[in-house]
């Protein structure tokens, strides 16, 4: 088998050999031919949600920055994110044609990485092919990002504020309905207050008068929370409102970068990654001449009852151009004991 | 006279691109030929063990195996080695003559003229270089030469030659590629059998077998055999390419 595989390799040496030779000059000179691209980035700080705990969609279990890399992930998949994304460069153009639509989806595809670098920072990172389009892109992320955070938590807030108001409301009548009982209590009941409006020492052994305290005090705080509370969506709908999303802060603002990319590991990996494949196509190759050639080859080859009694090397005449193909040694052995009658045709050479 | 002289032909009648520019060139290829190959044929031969009176049949399994190359090698060899033996080459394969070609001769008249006159036609044998060697190319043409090579006819012309000739070789078609194959195999003492290398598949050279007569089988030649493993590859592996 050695011997068969050595053979069909030398036999065909440079067929097999030219997909590892070829394929990785072609994807070394495309990887170097190709222009270098521009990198920008930007970093965005984000916080969990501080209100509407229960209908947050905020996974408990996993990092804001976690969260939020996944949310803006997601957001890239959908058309009018990515739309609302296009709008702010000058990909815009694009949109119009099926063509220029999937261009736009290679850009993205290929160009933009989003990713936690830690539990509150996301890192936006665009490789584009101009040092404008890799800025636009990414301060278009970071703004579309934005701006649809700030809506939807405008939109919780609104929806928390409604809630918020009604529960404040039944927190008030909680707490006028306590104070009303308490005064109603206080008035069947005279010997809890003394003259001076003070408490008497009767009023702390009371169990009615107690609870009847108890429940004003609890109606009040609750009522306190609800307020706090909805202050704080109130200040989430003033902030979204101003462009201030609270929660989603730019700290790393994307910028215009001056020098090309550097890309030592394309460079260095795509090639390699071509050498590997054209190995394994050579490989292939080899294997299909090698069992793809069933024909005889040498005498061990030919069965017992062939009788082998002899082995004609290929025959080349020396002085005869190999050009006259297989025929060729038959022709000279014709030539050589030809009829001395009709040829007549060349030179006569005396010996 | 012709012992003397060698003919140098027109390149372009061999299929030559390059002319056999110099006189030197031409000789060198003319010893080669007729010395360093003819070692090769001699082995051949002596290994068949072919003997004076015989008819041998040459044949393969499919065509362009090397048939003609062997016989005629075959043949000018043992011509050159006993120039007191006449020796003659007849073309059998009807269909692919090229016996007529390679020598510059006249195709007719040949084989199908003999048997068609049902007689030995002495100009159909055709005189060579060498004074012990001739050549009877397949003639033609003829409307019945599909089934010339399975009458009675021919038998009696083989007989004929054995007479007149010490060794006659049959350069036969090849047996699974035309159907006159096997019938001339069988009218022959012995077969040698050509394999060229890297053609014929061994179920291919087994089937062309199964349709010779063991006892004639003098044996096989893997003919054009070639390696491009280089000598100290081969040395380490210690396979040679036959």
């Amino acid at each position: 088998m050695t011997t068969r595989f050595l053979e069909a390799f030398f036999r065909h040496r440079w067929l097999v050999l030219a997909p590892a030779l070829i394929v990785p000059l072609i994807v070394a000179a495309l990887t170097l031919s190709a222009p270098a691209p521009f990198d920008s980035s930007a970093g965005i700080w984000v916080e969990r949600s501080t209100y509407l705990n229960l209908t947050s969609d905020f996974n408990p279990y996993i990092t804001p920055a976690q969260n939020q890399t996944n949310r803006l992930n997601e957001l890239m998949r959908s058309r009018s994110f990515v739309a609302d994304v296009v709008d702010r460069t000058s990909l815009a153009a694009l949109k119009s044609t099926a063509a220029g639509r999937d261009q736009i989806s290679r850009v993205f595809a290929d160009g933009l990485e989003i990713l936690p670098a830690g539990d509150h920072l996301i890192t936006v990172h665009f490789r584009g092919e101009t040092p404008e389009l890799a800025l636009e892109v990414v301060s278009a992320v970071v703004a579309a990002f934005n701006t649809w955070s700030a809506r939807d938590h405008t939109s919780q807030a609104k929806t928390a504020i409604t809630f918020y108001t009604a529960q404040l409301k039944d927190a008030d009548a909680r707490v006028g309905s306590a104070n009303a009982a308490l005064q109603q209590y206080f008035a069947t009941n005279p010997g809890l207050q003394a003259q001076n409006g003070q408490l008497t020492a009767a009023a702390a052994f009371d169990a009615r008068f107690n609870e009847l305290q108890r429940a004003g005090q609890n109606a009040t705080a609750d009522a306190d929370r609800i307020r706090a509370l909805m202050r704080q969506a109130q200040l989430d709908v003033a902030a979204a409102q101003a462009g201030q999303e609270l929660g989603f802060q730019i700290l790393d603002a994307p910028q215009l970068p001056t020098t090309p990319t550097r890309q030592v590991k394309k460079i260095l990996i795509y090639p390699a990654a071509a050498l590997a494949g054209g190995l394994l196509l050579s490989a292939l190759l080899l294997l299909l001449f090698a069992l793809g050639d069933r024909s005889v080859r040498s005498m061990a080859e030919l069965s017992p009852q062939a009788a082998a009694i002899g082995v004609m090397p290929r025959l080349t005449a020396k002085g005869m151009a190999r050009s006259g193909g297989p025929a060729i040694v038959r022709k000279g052995i014709s030539f050589v004991a030809g009829s001395a009658v009709t040829v007549d045709t060349g030179a006569r050479l005396k010996v | 006279m012709k012992s003397d002289v060698v003919l140098i032909p027109d390149p372009n009648a061999l299929g030559l691109r390059a002319p056999l520019s110099t006189a030197k060139r031409a000789d060198r290829s003319r010893r080669w030929l007729l010395r360093n190959g003819d070692e090769l044929f001699r082995g051949l031969y002596t290994r068949a063990k072919l003997g004076w009176s015989q008819v041998i049949a040459v044949s393969s399994a499919t065509a362009g195996e090397g048939k003609t190359t062997v016989c005629l090698g075959i043949a000018s060899t043992i011509a050159q080695d006993f120039p007191e033996r006449r020796i003659l080459v007849v073309e059998t394969d009807l269909y692919q003559p090229v016996l007529a070609g390679d020598f510059g001769i006249e195709e007719r008249p040949g084989l199908i003229d003999c048997l068609v006159a049902d007689r030995l036609l002495q100009p159909a044998l055709r005189p060579t270089n060498l004074d012990n060697l001739w050549i009877m190319p397949s003639g033609g043409p003829s409307a019945e030469k599909e089934r010339l090579l399975r009458t009675s006819r021919i038998e009696g012309l083989v007989e004929n030659l054995r007479r007149q000739f010490d060794l006659v070789l049959l350069d036969a078609p090849a047996i699974l590629t035309n159907s006159d194959g096997a019938p001339v195999a069988s009218l022959a003492d012995g077969v040698i059998f050509v394999v060229r290398a890297g053609m014929a598949s061994a179920e291919q050279v087994d089937k062309a077998l199964a349709d010779i007569d063991p006892k004639r089988l003098r044996g096989t030649v893997l003919n054009a055999t070639q390696t491009f493993v280089p000598n100290w590859l081969r040395r380490l592996f210690g396979f040679s390419h036959a």
